[in-house]
């Protein structure tokens, strides 16, 4: 995927998280649009680029969210981070992969959200930890409709030549 | 080459720790950024209309969905009547959310009477893009006359305060975020605490002290201490009251008044910074 279509992907996904998901589905089992980007950032582009991209995503975040700059900068790199770490040590090319891949980073940076807010009380921390887990299952399947949504792109906009691959 | 391939996923590991380090240290404690930059404004440029686009498009789709559905189990041989049917449901429809609007701003008239201080009516937007943090955008913002710290309200309560003006939009930060916080009292025994959010439909009461006689049903209201909000707008009732074994204060839990998942029309009270 370009840069410009990745840009246009950040804002795009931005409003339909903001408006579509956010006021018509309860926000807390919503999935994050924005995290399955930065986890496809990991898995697809060069370090550098990534983490650069993953600070304009969170920049761009910021100015949707009550969270300052650095705050939604480090919960993105977090994700960036696990999904990167899954992308270079345990890839396989399976559905289970797939959604773990994605699952996981998101789980870790709502986690530590969480653990961030610091609410001092467990039972209130443990309802928290309920729905973290039920928005990040419905990220994560959110997550691959989106990543096939690429690989498309990617086929349609040339980025992958399915004339150039041959089968072994 | 193994070496290499471990070298570099290691240097990764250790750039990404020393990122995270650096941004925990310079932003010890969370907090909410006020200032914006030409550039700032500029994204919010873009995304803003588009999520006014957005939400007003899905709103009408969803009446019209609903519209569909009372027609789904019809049988064919009254198709007509059931046309006829739907024309008219959707008449009524279209009425009941006139009476409904009709009352609202009914009931937004008889607030800004009562309070009798300046106020600008807005419409939602957009909410905020995580899950756990709280906030709206509105369709009114700096070129309104809008500032920063300005109280939200409406017509069953308070619902946040201004923490980002654009032109046109500005950003309301909700009393159910972790990051607010408000001087709030006990109606019945004038009792003083800071309501925090609790980044669900529910806050906390904090630093009431534990010999304060505070029961659940009791209403919160605004202090007016700090000078933001004015003195005795609702914020919600006591929901759960909490009392450790020991410590000065008790945790009290606060249902808000107002009902953050179908809020469509706010106030902002116009103050004098």
């Amino acid at each position: 995927m370009s840069i410009f279509i990745y840009i246009c992907m950040v804002f795009l996904f931005t409003v339909i998280q903001t408006s579509f998901l956010n006021l018509f589905i309860p926000s807390r089992i919503s999935p994050d649009l924005l995290s399955v980007l930065i986890v496809y950032l990991a898995m697809t582009r060069s370090f550098r680029e990534g983490l650069l991209f993953t600070l304009l995503t969170g920049y761009i975040l910021s100015l949707h969210t009550s969270v300052g700059f650095l705050n939604i900068v480090l919960f993105s790199i977090i994700t960036f981070s696990v999904a990167r770490y899954i992308s270079l040590n345990f890839y396989t090319n399976d559905f289970k992969y797939l959604f773990l891949s994605i699952a996981l980073p998101v789980f870790a940076n709502k986690l530590f959200m969480l653990i961030w807010l610091r609410f001092g009380n467990f039972l209130i921390f443990m309802e928290h930890f309920l729905y973290v887990i039920i928005g990040t299952v419905s990220t994560a399947v959110v997550g691959i409709l989106v990543f096939r949504l690429f690989n498309w792109i990617d086929v349609m906009t040339k980025r992958i030549n399915l004339d150039s691959i041959v089968e072994e | 080459m193994r070496n290499r391939i471990l070298g570099k996923k290691y240097k990764e590991i250790i750039i990404l720790l020393v990122v995270i380090l650096v941004i925990i240290t310079v932003n010890a404690g969370h907090r909410v950024e006020h200032k914006l930059r030409w550039y700032d404004k500029a994204i919010v440029l873009i995304t803003a209309p588009v999520q006014y686009v957005f939400t007003s498009v899905i709103k009408g789709t969803v009446r019209l969905v609903e519209d569909y559905f009372f027609l789904v189990n019809v049988k064919e041989d009254n198709q007509y009547i059931i046309r006829e049917n739907a024309v008219l449901k959707n008449r009524i429809h279209q009425l009941t959310e006139s009476e409904y609007e009709n009352s609202r701003l009914k009931k937004l008239l008889l607030l800004r009477e009562r309070l009798a201080i300046p106020m600008i009516s807005a419409e939602v937007v957009s909410k905020d893009s995580s899950s756990i943090f709280k906030t709206i955008r509105i369709n009114k913002g700096e070129n309104n006359g809008i500032k920063i710290s300005m109280p939200v309200i409406n017509y069953d309560g308070v619902v946040g305060q201004i923490i980002r003006v654009f032109g046109d939009y500005s950003d309301v930060l909700l009393i159910t975020d972790p990051n607010s916080d408000i001087d709030a009292m006990v109606q019945e025994d004038r009792a003083r605490g800071v309501i925090e959010g609790l980044a669900k439909n529910e806050c906390r009461l904090k630093y009431l002290e534990r010999l304060d006689d505070v029961r659940k049903g009791d209403v919160i209201l605004t202090s007016g201490l700090e000078k933001r909000f004015p003195k005795g707008i609702i914020i919600g009732q006591v929901q759960d009251v909490r009392k450790k074994k020991f410590g000065i204060t008790q945790e009290v839990i606060i249902k808000p008044s107002v009902d953050f998942n179908r809020i469509e029309e706010v106030f902002v009270v116009v103050i004098s910074q």
